[in-house]
């Protein structure tokens, strides 16, 4: 560890002195070149001062004389002066932020001072890329942000669902309704078949391990970098593209408090799913074909009993959202600081998420070269689960009911209970003691400063370490059935994880004349360490909580896993006189994933961006601004398992009390980066001061894709991580913005977002296809192909399923009713034709009314809980499904009908897995509406508040769809079984600051 | 550029994993033959699981309660299908066990020390043994056709050699090999719960039979039985066999241990099926009719001690009657008895208190009731019982310890896994 650090110290020292050396000669050889423009003669002097709106000197704006090659730039304190011909001269002032300003000089020297407006236009606007901030204007790659305004709609404590449907290509699935849940976020496809394709997270520079805690009211904007030009600065972490937030910051010379609140109810909904009542159920055991084989139990007196599982396990749950935040400063000091409250009840009974965060960001101008940047994050989360069984919800019968006659729950394993559900489970009698909780607790602390070494040069740097612990517990009451064969038992599980950042990096920028550099070079190390114990204990008093009142230890475990990162990396963009710019990327990561053969990989991008909007010959009125844009770049993706280098031995197993080693994985010492090579197209237009659109295509290529290449079973291993084959990605994104009013009381803003990607592998071990679960691994189809036995309906002659056989040879078809003899094939993809999101904002005076909307089209989702819950009487004490809209049941012969005969004990396999229950799950779906008014400036100005506004939203109001699941969206990610169903939710806010 | 590429290069950003130890630190480590022979008992383990149910639930001993949406389903009805994950894991944790006793036979060499030899010994003893359930899983018999194909015989540690199947032949010649070199290697019976010279002794016995050598099998069992190591339990303890632990069991040759809390199986061990014994187990499958009439025979026979029917009782705390057979949709029925012994009643289909027939013979006393058509209907006396979708709970216990476990361990983890299906006495795995 010692050596590390020392060695890492040295590392830093070594490329700081190299990299001020080499920007030095940067800088005055560029100073040179400057030089050499004003030494022509000059008949005329001008000299002033360059202010901006709040009067303050503006230094290096650059001042140019319009025709000619002078030219020069303001000091420190927006003083120029500048020799100019006697006739009449047009002087272009010109600065970063800033909207251009032309001048016409006279015929004598004089003084023109000038007052620059800053220009708050689209292109103008500073975008965050991660290790810079750039001017949209001047990107090359594929940067998409979201403001804060857009930010805060949806009511979640979650960044990534806040994402949802606000940025084209950048596809975010709500997996479920359970509070706190993580969305999958996925950004231009899938490129990896078995490692991570999440994508990599920044927050106010620091590279995070997974998804950070943010209160999202905190975050002042997101970046999502998608494409190779953008994320290649994250090298080998950014392959699955980088979202980057940044954190709220004060602003001098105000101060203000601000206060939100919202709270709503939140039920449950089921989309077209729908389990049958106690009629239904006695009806279609009335449908079997084989009554003779239905128990003795299925009687008339069934019908007594009509228990609505889910009316009793669910309720119109409570969400509550607080916020109070300062923010202001001074021209030294600049503070943000915030609390945030927020408590989520579960639609299913029995589950609280809770949590608290506060932040503290602070910035101190020290002297003028030294600033300070400590921030500080915390958060604890708590969450008590007590929850009602969805799975049981779903599959028991309506013939059960949890409770006897007294209101007490009923132990189904107790003789003499007629409990007819299968699994036998009335989970209202162990909840009646049983529980768990978890409480989390993060802290992020930053110690970042910034230096500036001379006006253009600047050393930044940002040191971070975060901190997670994470304690669960599990309680079982000695008198439930899951507690009684221990008397009771206790599961302790500790874990912690703790995560080091830091980066140092000189920052160059310069404008002179028409050139603006902006360059930086850095070096970064970033290491994990995650480790945990876990402990039972059993036999237990009734209500305590520790493993110490436990009479008999059971079990413990523990594990450790680290990593480590090691990265220099240099930047440099350049732009000239508003038209062109031009970017390169370097970085070199050094992984601990590994083996030392291949433990530095180097990526790279270049960029380009042509401004054509602002090119004397471009004359047409109609466009606002056109820009073109392209980029090159490589980047990288790492395995997830943490050491698939090593050929190890397992230590995590004994025999008979006594230590045991078995071989367990093969290693590979020649194990290196998975690489995706990305192009990427695109045009940017704005027309008419109303329509912004931007259409970008991209091909990412990946390559020495990281696979785990599975072996016969006969080598003793399941196989080993190795750099096989390749995965293409294309597609195409478009996002279109439009003022569709604008007048002074009335406002229309619409923008939708499309994302289009079509996924192909390229490449694979020794050409060979794998089978994993109910997809196929080729090449030349897409990563989720479904492969599968093809159904092709019922018999009408007998009303038994029917499945292809394909004879290899002749590939001939014949039909089967024996499952067992179908053939495997393709029969269909998961992934979407193309994804987007519709976002409308109407304001008439202060009253808004917003909408968000998020749809995916064409998404071949296989529906596994219909296996359970349609699975023609294989399952007769499961629950079953009621009959979709379009579907029919085979009765008698003849019968043209999309279900198979119902048979007690199942219809020859009917329900096992086929291309029956692939459907497809395309969706619209209505995010969020909300409706607001903010009282006007007159009646606020009465009182002691700055704004006002109130608002009532609901999230999930509807989603059309014909998928005949519980969530098309969770099932497009491969979630289709007992999954927690989104709840509907309707919110009343409000937010004031003064 | 270079320059400041050179000065980071130098850094270490290693790492190295905690829950395994990497092949090359192993001899620092001082792991060695012992650590990784446990390793193949070990991996033993939960081998056993899918094993049991690939041998017993084909049998005709035990009957589902309706379905059950594992795949052990399509192993209880026949209904093979291709992608059945347990006879995959089957196949998967056998020859894991086979490759990790090939590394040692290329590690370690014979003849270094008696220590080293009983340990190469048992490692040869548990590749045989993984063999032979191999090829009488997916072979045929011997005697039936030597020459068809069995399984690959994998008998090196190179994953990157994957062999074809062998013939059946071939394959039972191996393991004849290996277990002869076992027994000679072998020097010490350390306990039951490690491979001995008896235990390579009894499967070659059994080895000897399946191939119908008799003359051979005999002289292996003989060599068993003459061994002052192992010997059979009384007849009046061997209701209780599941209760006792491996080591205190005289009667088991070898046995795969299970540590009671430490290798905690609960609902996944094999027991789980048979039982539901305080809140824990499945409890979906129970002795088939067959079986009953089979051990219940003769009442001595103390394998009816293995089966624990799940009797439910009155308001007053008794045990009633009842007349139990399988109708002819083979679907339990029952109907309530009472009276006296000698005198029992019933009440027939059409509410009518009828006799109970009684048909005396030598060995077994029969019941019979009269049926809606009038025919006579052979019945069980049975007393009540809780049914799960119609078929009364007949536990089977031999495969979950005890049946009250706070005496002693713990429901249907019970210290070991302990089922010998259609394997005998002296095979117990």
């Amino acid at each position: 560890m010692k050596n590390n650090y020392l060695c890492k110290r040295w590392g830093y020292y070594m490329s700081l002195l190299v990299v001020v050396g080499s920007l030095t000669f940067i800088h005055y050889s560029v100073r040179a070149t400057a030089i050499s423009y004003w030494q022509d003669l000059a008949e005329v002097q001008v000299n002033g001062t360059i202010t901006d709106e709040a009067n303050n000197p503006l230094p290096g704006v650059s001042i140019a004389v319009q025709g000619t090659t002078r030219g020069t730039i303001s000091d420190a304190d927006g003083r120029y002066s500048l020799q100019v011909p006697t006739f009449e001269s047009v002087l272009v002032f010109s600065y970063v932020g800033y909207k251009r300003k032309e001048v016409t000089t006279g015929s004598s020297s004089q003084t023109i001072d000038v007052q620059l407006e800053e220009d708050t236009g689209l292109l103008q606007e500073l975008v965050v890329t991660g290790y810079s901030k750039q001017k949209r204007e001047n990107l090359t790659g594929s940067v998409a942000t979201v403001s804060a305004e857009k930010l805060t709609d949806v009511t979640t404590p979650n960044v990534g669902n806040l994402l949802q449907g606000k940025v084209s290509g950048v596809n975010v699935t709500q997996n479920t309704g359970r509070p706190g849940a993580l969305p999958t976020i996925r950004i231009r496809g899938r490129n990896s078949i078995n490692s991570s394709a999440e994508p990599l997270w920044v927050v106010d520079g620091v590279i995070v391990a997974g998804v950070p805690t943010l209160n999202p009211q905190d975050i002042a904007s997101v970046s999502v970098l998608k494409d190779a030009s953008a994320a290649a600065l994250y090298g080998s972490r950014g392959a699955n593209g980088v979202v980057v937030v940044t954190t709220k910051a004060g602003e001098s010379g105000t101060s203000t408090v601000n206060v939100s609140a919202r709270t709503g109810v939140s039920i449950l909904t089921m989309g077209n799913f729908d389990v049958m009542n106690s009629n239904q159920l006695y009806d279609y055991y009335q449908g079997f074909g084989n009554p003779d084989a239905i128990p003795n139990w299925y009687t008339n007196d069934l019908l007594n009993t009509n228990t609505d599982w889910f009316k009793l396990g669910t309720q119109p749950a409570l969400t509550q959202d607080y916020n109070l935040s300062f923010g202001g400063g001074n021209e030294n000091m600049k503070v943000y600081m915030a609390g945030n409250y927020y408590n989520e009840e579960g639609t299913v009974k029995g589950y609280d998420y809770d949590r608290f965060t506060g932040r503290i960001n602070l910035e101190y101008n020290v002297n003028s070269w030294l600033m300070l940047k400590p921030k500080i994050m915390a958060s604890y989360t708590s969450v008590n689960d007590q929850q009602h069984e969805l799975y049981d919800m779903y599959r028991n019968l309506p013939w059960d009911y949890p409770f006897n006659k007294e209101g007490q729950p009923i132990n189904p394993y107790n003789p003499g209970v007629n409990w007819y559900s299968r699994d036998q489970n009335n989970y209202y009698y162990d909840l009646q003691w049983n529980y768990n909780t978890t409480s989390e607790l993060q802290l992020m602390t930053n110690l970042d400063f910034q230096i500036d070494l001379t006006k253009d040069l600047s050393f930044i740097s940002t040191n971070n370490v975060t901190y997670g612990n994470k304690d669960s517990l599990n309680y079982q009451d000695p008198r439930s059935i899951s507690g009684e064969a221990d008397q009771g038992r206790i599961a302790n599980g500790e874990n912690r994880r703790i995560t080091r950042f830091t980066n140092q990096m000189l920052n160059y920028q310069k404008s002179f004349g028409n050139h603006q550099i902006n360059a930086l070079a850095a070096y970064e190390f970033n290491d994990y360490h995650y480790n945990n114990v876990f402990a039972q204990g059993k036999g237990v008093v009734p209500g305590t909580q520790v493993l110490n009142a436990t009479s008999e230890a059971v079990q413990t475990q523990g594990t450790l896993n680290e990593y480590a990162f090691q990265s220099v990396l240099f930047n440099a963009n350049y732009a000239f006189a508003e038209r062109y710019s031009l970017q390169f990327s370097f970085r070199r990561d050094g992984a601990s994933r590994f083996g030392l053969e291949k433990q530095y990989g180097n990526f790279y991008s270049i960029g380009g961006a042509w401004n054509i909007h602002n090119e004397a010959f471009f004359n047409a009125s109609a466009f606002t601004y056109l820009r073109l844009k392209g980029s090159y770049g490589g980047l990288g993706n790492t395995p997830d398992a943490y050491y698939p280098q090593y050929e190890t031995y397992r230590l995590d197993i004994m025999y008979n009390g006594r230590p045991a080693i078995f071989p367990n994985t093969l290693g590979n010492n020649n194990l290196t980066w998975e690489k995706t090579y990305e192009t990427n197209l695109a045009i940017e237009a704005g027309l008419f001061d109303r329509l912004d659109i931007i259409v970008e295509a991209y091909n990412k290529n990946t390559t020495d894709l990281l696979h785990y290449v599975p072996l016969p079973d006969v080598s003793g291993f399941s196989g080993f991580w190795d750099n096989i084959g390749g995965v293409k990605n294309t597609g195409i994104e478009v996002s279109l913005g439009s003022d569709i009013l604008k007048t002074d009381n009335l406002n229309w803003r619409l923008d939708v977002n499309l994302g289009a990607n079509r996924n192909r592998i390229t490449n694979l071990y020794e050409g060979s296809s794998q089978i994993n679960g109910n997809k196929i691994i080729e090449v030349g189809e897409n990563v989720d192909t479904w492969y599968l036995q093809q159904w092709v309906g019922v018999n009408p002659a007998d009303g038994t399923p029917q499945w292809n056989i394909v004879d290899p040879e002749t590939q001939e078809v014949t039909l089967t009713s024996n499952y067992a003899q179908a053939t495997l094939q393709k029969v269909g993809n998961a992934t979407p034709d193309f994804y987007g999101g519709i976002n409308s904002l109407i304001q008439y005076k202060g009253i808004s009314l917003s909408a968000n909307f998020g749809f995916s089209k064409g998404a071949q989702v296989y529906n596994a809980a219909r296996e359970t819950y349609d699975s023609d009487g294989a399952y007769p004490t499961y629950n079953q499904m009621n009959l979709q809209d379009g579907w029919s049941r085979w009765k008698a012969p003849g019968d043209q009908a999309t279900h198979p005969q119902l048979i007690y004990g199942g219809n020859s396999n009917s329900h096992k897995p086929s291309s029956r229950f692939l459907e497809d799950a395309s969706y619209l779906r209505l995010r969020n509406v909300r409706l607001g008014y903010a009282l006007p400036t007159a009646l606020l100005s009465q009182l002691p508040v700055k704004n006002l506004d109130i608002y009532l939203s609901s999230d999930n109001l509807f989603t059309l769809t014909k998928f005949s699941g519980l969530d098309p969206e969770a099932a497009i990610n491969g979630n289709t079984n007992t999954l927690y169903p989104m709840p509907r939710r309707f919110l009343v806010g409000l937010n004031f600051s003064f | 550029m270079a320059i400041f590429l050179l000065g980071i290069v130098a850094c270490e950003v290693e790492r190295y994993p905690y829950d395994s130890i990497v092949a090359d630190k192993l001899d620092e480590s001082g792991a060695g033959i012992e650590a990784a022979t446990l390793g193949n008992y070990a991996m033993l383990k939960s081998w056993t699981d899918n094993w049991y149910r690939l041998v017993e639930y084909p049998g005709d001993n035990v009957a589902l309660s309706g379905t059950t949406s594992d795949a052990l389903f399509f192993n209880y009805n026949y209904q093979h299908i291709p992608n059945n994950y347990r006879v995959a894991t089957y196949w998967q944790n056998s020859y894991q066990v086979i490759v990790g006793t090939n590394k040692i036979f290329d590690t370690f060499e014979e003849g270094v020390s008696e220590e080293n030899d009983q340990l190469l010994g048992e490692n040869y003893y548990l590749r045989a043994m993984t063999y032979f359930y191999l090829t009488n899983i997916f072979g045929r018999p011997y005697t039936q056709n030597p020459a068809s194909l069995a399984v690959p015989l994998k008998l090196d540690a190179d994953a990157k050699v994957f062999p074809e199947r062998a013939t059946v032949e071939a394959v039972y010649q191996q393991i004849e090999a290996d277990l002869l070199k076992a027994e000679t290697l072998m020097s010490s019976f350390k306990e039951n719960v490690y491979a001995s010279p008896e235990a390579a002794q009894a499967l070659l016995s059994r080895v000897y039979l399946y191939m119908e050598d008799n003359q051979q099998a005999l002289a292996y069992a003989d060599k068993v039985l003459a061994s002052t190591n192992v010997s059979l339990l009384p007849t009046e303890t061997l209701a209780s066999y599941p209760t006792i632990v491996p080591e205190s069991n005289d009667e088991t040759i070898f046995a795969i241990k299970f540590v009671k809390d430490a290798d905690n199986l609960e609902w996944s061990s094999i027991g789980s099926m048979f039982a539901n014994i305080q809140g824990v187990g499945w409890g979906e499958m129970y002795a088939s009719q067959p079986y009953l009439d089979l051990v219940r025979q003769y009442p001595s026979d103390q394998r009816n001690g293995f089966i624990d029917p799940v009797y439910l009782l009155n308001d007053a705390g008794e045990k009633t009657l009842w007349a139990l057979y399988v109708d002819n949709k083979y679907q339990y029925e029952w109907l309530p008895v009472e009276g006296a012994p000698g005198q029992y009643t019933y009440t027939d289909a059409n509410g009518n208190i009828q006799k109970l027939g009684i048909t005396m013979a030598a060995d077994d006393t029969t019941y019979t009731i009269k049926l809606a058509d009038n025919t006579r209907q052979e019945v069980e006396l049975e007393y009540r019982m809780a049914d799960r979708n119609g078929y009364p709970k007949y536990y089977i216990t031999k495969c979950s310890g005890r049946k009250d476990r706070r005496s002693f361990g713990h429901r249907l983890f019970p210290g070991w896994q302990r089922c010998t299906s259609t394997v005998p006495k002296q095979m117990q795995s």
